[in-house]
């Protein structure tokens, strides 16, 4: 029966007395687990790679300073290479999954997400713009902005289609899902025409930088990006937490998330400026990394159920988790050349994305 | 309490509601009725602030159009005729929802949950899945949800002032005495109740004050027996009723028997 199979996606088992139904304090214990296993795939992913490390020599070297015991080079590559890669990664798959979260919370689906809905593709073309244009037409803004210029034009992109979205698919506070995916496939398909024609003006160099960029990957990560990126994803990480229990009382609707005192306008804008701006960080920087949005929030919900408060953080840290898993992946299958971890996560993702439509198909109007 | 003038509500080209007066006193279970379309639903939308409207509303000296949304939230709770939830919440973390804002630092909420739970004979069910539950179950974990929101009827000195959408549209007998006796006892306390209901019998065994509302405007307002007249109800309904008398061509027929009820609880 259609009904009795939500419980298959409901999570942990219910307990019995007083406490049955609460799940806060598995969900504590959940992030406490994150937290650890964070923190073994950061250091392993500084020191797997080309120049073989041991991790805890690594660790122990960067953490009291007895540099005699790294080599130079490993130095180099552990401080300038894998270091702001792994800060890159850990911050996109982080944003990633928050963004792709609070995004299902605001449109009350758990299929909503920025890369599936057209955001990323709104963030891409602002994105493009800027590389395109940003030597001609546009070069005042580009220098007035310098470093942010293409994370600020990412941003505005996918801020335009983010509120366009949501004008387009909610109704009188519901939101339709048919018209949320319609609407953005069309969205989708209407930047990807944008971004063609600007790719049809650009110049070959113009072109070898939206080739890379497009692909989706966090192996150009350098100081300067995750300098780029940090100062718009960290704020909205640590704001996120805030936004939890609006989201909460959003999947009741718009209506009672007002009743229970929530301002739903205000909390809207605010919803909708937070995923643009992390999904066009994280394009800007990286281009189309998809699916970490949809995987990492539902296999959370399937383990400690969907309340944002415990969701949002678990969401942070398993997204860096799967990203630097997708990247050493990334790195190591065909050595010593690099796929693209956007390959990646969509093999992964795209087949998951299939298996919760196929499950809900008969449960909710989609 | 709740003190409302001249509200006006259009939507699009149609005026929903065209001037409408009604207040609701602390203590008291006002109950609006009418037939479908009369505007019931919509004036309850405006007097939780939940669609804009001309006029003037006030809960507790608040004017309710420009009220923050978390001070009216302290002040009043709100059962819709329908919810969906959208993820798959359990039945305590729904109710747990009630408690999202206001003034709660001191209160024991696993506690709360399960009185909630309690006062609408849904003990036990704490760790269920709310998408496992029936129509009828659903409609009284939304009701806990409610009453968890606003648990006290007088807070802080303020009455505080239930609203309530049909909340009985789905519950078999026993359950809708049990609601409309959760209603009565909350009056009881101090609180304020206004619910929308569709049954005249329950209405004039349990309200203190009806507003029976007809085309968008109020028809005729005050006590039971002076609202709950053939005259009205035809008026309003357009179909004969009988007040008072055992219907003609009928000898049989259920009663439910909500005077023992009352007594008992």
């Amino acid at each position: 029966m259609a009904m009795s199979s939500i419980s298959l996606d409901a999570g942990a088992p219910p307990r019995a007395g007083m406490l049955a139904g609460d799940r806060s304090a598995f969900a504590r214990r959940i992030l406490l687990v994150l937290v650890v296993c964070l923190l073994f795939t950061a250091v392993f992913s500084l020191a797997s790679g080309a120049t073989d490390t041991s991790a805890l020599l690594v660790a122990w070297a960067l953490l009291s300073g007895q540099d005699s015991l790294i080599t130079a080079v490993e130095r180099v590559v552990i401080l300038d290479i894998r270091m702001p890669r792994l800060l890159l990664g850990m911050m996109i798959g982080a944003s990633l999954a928050v963004s792709g979260a609070t995004m299902q919370g605001l449109f009350r689906n758990p299929l909503a997400d920025p890369g599936i809905v057209g955001v990323s593709a709104g963030a891409g073309l602002g994105a493009v713009t800027f590389i395109v244009l940003g030597a001609g037409v546009l070069s005042p803004v580009a220098v007035l902005l310098g470093l942010y210029h293409v994370p600020f034009a990412a941003f505005a992109g996918g801020l335009v289609f983010t509120f366009a979205l949501y004008r387009i698919s909610t109704r009188n506070g519901r939101t339709s899902v048919a018209t949320m995916l319609l609407a953005g496939i069309a969205l989708g398909a209407m930047a990807g025409a944008f971004t063609g024609l600007l790719v049809f003006w650009a110049d070959d160099q113009q072109l070898r930088d939206l080739t890379f960029w497009g692909l989706g990957s966090v192996a150009g990560a350098t100081w300067p990006k995750v300098l780029a990126v940090a100062p718009i994803i960290v704020p909205i990480l640590l704001l996120s937490p805030f936004m939890a229990r609006g989201l909460n009382a959003m999947t009741l609707g718009e209506a009672t998330a007002q009743h229970l005192g929530v301002n739903v306008q205000i909390f809207k804008r605010v919803a909708i400026v937070q995923v643009a701006a992390a999904t066009g960080a994280s394009v800007a920087v990286s281009g189309g990394i998809g699916f970490v949005g949809i995987v990492v929030p539902h296999l959370l919900r399937l383990l400690i159920g969907p309340d944002h408060r415990y969701l949002l953080p678990a969401c942070a840290l398993l997204g860096a988790i799967m990203l630097l898993f997708a990247d050493a992946i990334a790195r190591q299958i065909v050595a010593p050349a690099e796929l693209p971890i956007g390959i990646i996560t969509a093999t992964i993702g795209a087949p998951f994305f299939l298996w919760i439509l196929l499950r809900r198909r008969g449960l909710m109007d989609i | 309490m709740l003190e409302a003038h001249n509200i006006q509500v259009r939507l699009g080209k149609t005026d929903i509601l065209q001037g409408i007066d009604m207040s609701a006193a602390k203590g008291q279970f006002t109950v609006i009725i009418g037939p479908n379309g009369s505007g019931k639903t919509t004036l309850m939308r405006a007097l939780t602030g939940e669609i804009k409207f001309d006029g003037s509303a006030r809960l507790n000296g608040v004017d309710i159009a420009h009220a923050r949304p978390a001070d009216l939230a302290g002040m009043r709770g709100v059962l819709p005729q329908s919810t969906d939830l959208s993820f798959p919440f359990t039945v305590h973390e729904v109710v747990r929802l009630g408690l999202t804002m206001g003034v709660h630092s001191h209160v024991d909420i696993s506690g709360r949950i399960d009185d909630a739970l309690s006062a609408v004979d849904m003990n036990g069910f704490g760790g269920r899945f709310y998408q496992e539950l029936s129509g009828g179950e659903q409609q009284r974990v939304q009701l806990a949800r409610v009453l968890a929101q606003v648990w006290e009827p007088v807070f802080q000195h303020a009455p505080r002032c239930l609203f309530l959408d049909e909340p009985i549209s789905s519950l078999d007998i026993r359950h809708q005495l049990q609601i409309m006796q959760i209603a009565r006892r909350y009056a009881a306390a101090g609180g304020g109740v206004v619910a929308i209901l569709h049954d005249l019998n329950l209405t004039a065994q349990f309200a203190d004050h009806v507003v029976l509302m007809h085309q968008g405007r109020v028809h005729a307002s005050g006590p039971p027996r002076q609202v709950l007249t053939s005259a009205n109800l035809e008026a309003v309904y357009g179909c004969p009723m009988a007040v008072s008398d055992i219907p003609q061509g009928m000898d049989f027929f259920v009663l439910p028997l909500i005077a023992a009820i009352r007594e008992t609880s």
